[in-house]
């Protein structure tokens, strides 16, 4: 039986894919430019995605002793010196900005005195974190404020829409393909400019603590036309997040009693492990040694029934724990966790903890005006690299988005402005891509779609994670192919045309393969240790070989990975290692 | 991972694809009970191993999107954040005049 599907035409100046906070802030922008711009998302919007994750902070130099150049340096020796220094500065410099901004849109950051609090993290010279009340829901203010503004506005959203191939036509971007979930219906989206604001890729690893919907789409769609992408090989993670209960899963704030209250990490048979790792620090270790040795101990079989290790206090007596607890947790609730509600008494037991994969630091490689190498196309948010180089800041990914989201939106109008010819589609890769989706309606039987995601998530999780090597990354990499292989005959157990997630799911997991192997084949090329990449073949970082950054590129042969050295345009590794040196000497 | 040593648990779910079927229908899958996992891992679970098919929304998993609302004998609820029961178990969409398809509404 032969399909044959119909498409629909949709046309407008600017389409933006992605509807949280990079997309929206890029969507505003645009439209206070006078031009017209329409918005796509797979789900809903301000009920899906990472945005509405983000639990802790949103990083912005306000503080009077601070400046976007304290910033600028933290960031880059976070980023272990391989960042994009032009956009880690813009970043910076604008970063309270896309605070203002995103507080007139209506998130309410906590003031004292007119002058917002701040949080202290890790890795930042100065208190920079901005937040909401009650502690921990900062993301989800933001996108309730941000989904206010965009009703308020009239901002078309066409929601339930999956964006799945970027068109092009004579070198330049001039839409997107997309599918109405609801119908099964193909639009083609005619747009002078195209924004790419998907996020991060994190949902290709087994244990993450991102939105269904992270599985990088548009990493995969800007590789398949030809994009340039960057440190994909930086993939960041927590070291501890809760892992039972399972409806706890993902919480970070209990994991802070490793350093707050002396926990304890403690494996299956009761070792108290970490010191095979780290003899002087032990449970005290910093987070990336916490993470490779949880994971090691879980993937020798030394783990728990979860997964993952113990925490543990309980070994303490109560009148320790009751008034630790008093001052700064009340009631036991850390930041929106109800421990004891949850019924765990951290008092008698202990609670699972494991790694999980948080944050993806490459992307798309842009310009100061988010440009990519494929004229009209956009790159906004965590699906752009470059900013945070080999690891971010915790707290600097918010500001991030309305930074380079304002920017995307702002460049993109002034293109769509100054653009004198029309724009055609080029309906022979319009008809290719439709054609894909016939053969999964047309497919009787084959493999599951949720099977073969699921081992394709295992596989990344256990060889290309917190630790690799040239031989866990080889097989990973034969992995995906033999799985890429397995999903030419996936079939599609419902043929309904109504809200087929299983097609959803199809159509990602076809762009996750590519992105798994960006990831794998730049930790392959990268024979050093750097930030959140650890090859136990190289465990030390190389500064005479590897300044450099791995930009993949697509070409007629296949995936094409590049070295690039860094260019130190603002300051140079030493300048910024030197000064942080003086800090500690007259600390 | 689901702990196949325990007992099993009858979820009956509600079943509805208007462009298919014309009213809605209940389908019953034994999943392993587990203390620690919630509605929406044995969704999954159902999902995985008896039928792709099953549709309900859900994002965050953490208890921060609302998007998973379901009805749970009766009573909505996070699938997310709602431990299983170790009783049988119903699961409706919480506005059954606003179903997309199965468990997921408009």
């Amino acid at each position: 039986m032969s399909v044959k599907m119909s498409y629909k035409i949709i046309e407008t100046d600017i389409v933006v894919v992605g509807s949280e906070a990079a997309g929206a802030r890029a969507a505003f922008e645009a439209q206070d430019q006078g031009i017209d711009v329409l918005v796509i998302t797979k789900s809903k919007m301000a009920k899906s995605a990472v945005t509405l994750m983000a639990v802790a902070t949103c990083t912005a130099p306000f503080n009077e002793k601070d400046s976007p150049e304290i910033l600028l340096k933290d960031t880059i020796k976070g980023g272990s010196y391989i960042n994009d220094q032009k956009l880690a500065k813009i970043f910076s410099e604008e970063a309270c900005q896309a605070v203002l901004d995103y507080d007139k849109y209506g998130t309410n950051f906590v003031k004292k005195q007119d002058k917002y609090v701040q949080f202290q993290m890790p890795g930042h010279t100065y208190p920079r974190g901005c937040l909401t009340e009650p502690i921990g829901t900062t993301g989800r203010k933001m996108v309730r404020a941000l989904h206010h503004e965009a009703n308020k506005r009239k901002i078309k959203i066409l929601e339930d829409t999956l964006v799945f191939s970027i068109l092009i036509n004579n070198g330049r971007a001039v839409g997107v393909l997309a599918i109405d979930l609801q119908k099964t219906e193909v639009l083609v989206i005619k747009a002078k400019a195209t924004i790419l604001a998907t996020g991060g890729g994190m949902r290709v690893y087994e244990k993450n603590c991102a939105a269904r919907e992270a599985t990088g789409d548009g990493l995969a769609m800007a590789y398949r036309v030809g994009v340039n992408l960057r440190d994909m090989e930086f993939v960041q993670f927590f070291p501890t997040v809760m892992i039972s209960p399972k409806n706890l899963f993902g919480q970070q704030g209990p994991a802070r009693l490793r350093y707050e209250l002396n926990a304890q990490l403690i494996n299956f048979y009761g070792e108290r492990f970490m010191y095979r790792y780290d003899p002087l620090r032990g449970d005290k270790s910093t987070r990336d040694v916490v993470a490779r040795g949880i994971y090691t101990e879980v993937k020798e079989g030394r783990g728990t029934e979860y997964g993952g290790v113990y925490m543990d206090v309980s070994y303490l007596p109560d009148k320790v724990i009751n008034t630790f607890i008093d001052r700064h947790y009340p009631r036991f609730n850390f930041g929106g966790v109800d421990l004891l509600k949850e019924g765990i008494d951290i008092r008698k037991e202990p609670f699972e903890v494991t790694p999980a994969v948080h944050f993806f630091m490459g992307g798309i490689v842009i310009n100061e005006k988010t440009t990519t190498n494929i004229e009209g196309l956009y790159a906004c948010g965590e699906v752009a690299g470059g900013v945070h180089g080999a690891n971010r800041l915790g707290g600097s990914a918010l500001p991030e988005m309305g930074v380079f989201g304002k920017r995307a939106g702002k460049f993109a109008a002034e293109y769509v402005k100054d653009l004198k010819d029309t724009i055609e589609i080029n309906i022979k890769q319009v008809n290719k891509e439709i054609e894909r989706i016939e053969r999964l309606f047309e497919r009787p039987e084959g493999p599951n779609v949720y099977d073969i995601l699921k081992k394709l998530q295992h596989v990344m999780w256990q060889g290309a994670f917190v630790i690799r090597s040239a031989q866990s990354l080889n097989s990973v990499l034969s992995e995906i192919e033999c799985l890429r292989q397995e999903y030419q005959n996936v079939a599609l157990k419902s043929k309904s045309k109504n809200f087929n997630l299983e097609l959803k799911t199809a159509l990602e997991l076809e762009l996750m393969f590519d992105v798994t192997e960006m990831i794998v084949r730049a930790a392959l090329l990268r024979t050093e240790s750097r930030g959140s990449h650890y090859r136990e073949d190289y465990p030390e970082k190389n500064d005479q070989k590897w300044l450099q950054n791995i930009i993949i590129s697509r070409k007629a042969e296949g995936m094409q990975l590049n070295k690039q050295p860094v260019e130190f345009t603002i300051f140079k590794p030493e300048e910024v290692n030197d000064e942080y040196k003086n800090k500690k000497r007259k600390n | 991972m689901m702990n196949t040593k325990t007992k099993n648990v009858k979820i009956k779910v509600f079943r509805f694809d208007p462009s298919v079927d014309q009213k809605p229908y209940y389908d019953e899958f034994n999943v392993p009970y587990d203390k620690d996992e919630t509605i929406l891992a044995a969704l999954h679970y159902i999902r995985e191993n008896f039928d792709s098919s099953l549709t309900y929304r859900y994002s965050c998993e953490t208890g921060c999107c609302s998007i998973c609302s379901v009805r749970i004998n009766g009573k909505a609820g996070l699938a997310c954040k709602v431990k299983m029961l170790e009783e049988d178990i119903v699961l409706e969409p919480v506005k059954k005049d606003k179903v997309l398809r199965d468990l997921a509404m408009l």
